[in-house]
């Protein structure tokens, strides 16, 4: 009776609300089929969307009485949109060249299309509930996620002023001989104490402008920066952020990229591939089985990149990789 | 900021909004004037050519579409 498979695992709570208000559904995902009875509604879909309907607060009354119709005009919207960009089974593989041109003016309405996707992802991230989880234990939709934070912090508009922000602050990654990675990390707190917003972007800034050593300095001020979070809340941001860090360059690495901030072959490239291979042996162990299968997916991905720039060295380091005994004899690294 | 626009199949021109790259995929946001016409494509190397197809599945659409709200919610927040 629920739905025709088991496509979608559930949450306790929409099971409950299945078990205990099957009626209910049943009445509400006529309601919303009434509604357009000319798009394509997939049956388990429907009782998603009717469920979250009720764990919002609705009770069929209301939604019969019209009470919850903008919510449900949201969904027929998000589901027209979702028809435009997913493929029905039963439809041929259609290949478009890209070929952009490019425009040389913004269109006045440009800021309009981007609240129409926000509009979209809004509706998403309320309506599918039960694939929340899926999407926050993902490693992917989480290095995305940093990617998509760390090009929009490169492109925004107050980029430059939280750049001088961060850049007037008192860590100085001044030539030296060497760096005192318990200073950096106080500074980089002091600044991103109050505003956790900057905190990548202090990340970033640091990393590019070291000198040298850019691996194991950074390591030092990872290792400052824990011994500075301890007596910080539990529940500072601050604490996820610096986990996430675990990851940091290869975020880096792959939005200079993808925005074109690092030129495939360049120097640059070069220097940031090795650091982030070098940043993956000595932490390796450390990671969970998931996300050591997300870095060495990630590796084999960055191999084929370089197979034509014939870089030996990018072999020898996956290589260490694999070889947990020399991660195991590292352990946690320290800056000079 | 460049800005660029693509003919789909259907014969209209679409803005590319945004880029969004998810594991080894990318994904290109698509929109223009008629804010029904918003959709999202994958970017494939078809014929040794760079080419646009749909998504395999609602959770891929989900997924993407998360990313690009993460990306961009802070514009919601100016509007308000």
């Amino acid at each position: 009776m629920v739905g025709d498979n088991n496509k979608y695992p559930l949450t306790d709570n929409s099971l409950w609300i299945l078990l205990n208000d099957r009626d209910n559904i049943q009445e509400v995902v006529k309601y919303i089929k009434r509604k357009r009875p000319d798009l394509f509604l997939d049956s388990n879909d429907l009782i998603e969307y009717a469920s979250s309907l009720l764990e919002r607060g609705y009770d069929k009354v209301q939604i019969l009485n019209g009470l919850a119709d903008d919510d449900i005009a949201s969904i027929i919207k998000l589901e027209e949109h979702i028809q435009r960009s997913v493929r029905r089974n039963d439809e041929a593989e259609k290949y478009v060249p890209l070929r952009p041109r490019k425009e040389k003016n913004l269109p006045v309405f440009f800021k309009k299309l981007i609240l129409t996707g926000l509009a979209c992802a809004t509706i998403v991230t309320s309506f599918a509930s039960i694939h929340k989880k899926m999407i926050r234990d993902d490693i992917d939709y989480k290095t995305s996620i940093y990617i998509g934070m760390l090009a929009s912090e490169l492109g925004s508009e107050d980029y430059e002023h939280k750049r001088n922000l961060v850049s007037q602050n008192t860590y100085n990654i001044d030539n030296t001989v060497s760096y005192n990675t318990a200073n950096i990390a106080k500074d980089i707190m002091s600044v991103c104490e109050n505003d956790d917003s900057l905190f990548d972007l202090c990340l970033f800034d640091v990393y590019f402008n070291l000198n040298y050593d850019r691996l194991a300095n950074m390591d030092g001020i990872f290792y400052g920066l824990k011994v500075e979070m301890k007596s910080l809340d539990e529940n500072n941001p601050l604490h996820t952020k610096l986990n996430d860090y675990k990851s940091f360059l290869e975020y880096a690495f792959n939005t200079a990229v993808s925005n074109g901030y690092l030129e495939v072959g360049s120097k640059d490239y070069k220097e940031i591939l090795n650091a982030v291979n070098n940043y993956h042996q000595y932490h390796f162990n450390e990671l969970s089985d998931s996300d050591q299968k997300a870095i060495r997916e990630l590796l084999d991905h960055i191999k084929e990149i370089k197979t034509n720039m014939g870089n030996t060295k990018l072999d020898e380091l996956s290589k260490l990789v694999t070889d947990r005994e020399i991660n195991s004899k590292k352990g946690e690294g320290r800056g000079a | 900021m460049d800005l660029y626009k693509i003919v789909l199949e259907d014969e209209k021109e679409y803005y590319i909004i945004d880029t969004i790259i998810y594991g080894e995929n990318k994904y290109v946001v698509l929109g223009n004037q008629n804010e029904d016409d918003f959709n999202i494509r994958k970017v494939v190397l078809h014929n040794d050519e760079e080419c646009l197809i749909k998504l395999d599945s609602k959770d891929e659409y989900n997924k993407v579409v998360a990313i690009y709200y993460e990306k961009h919610k802070g514009e919601l927040n100016e509007e308000k």
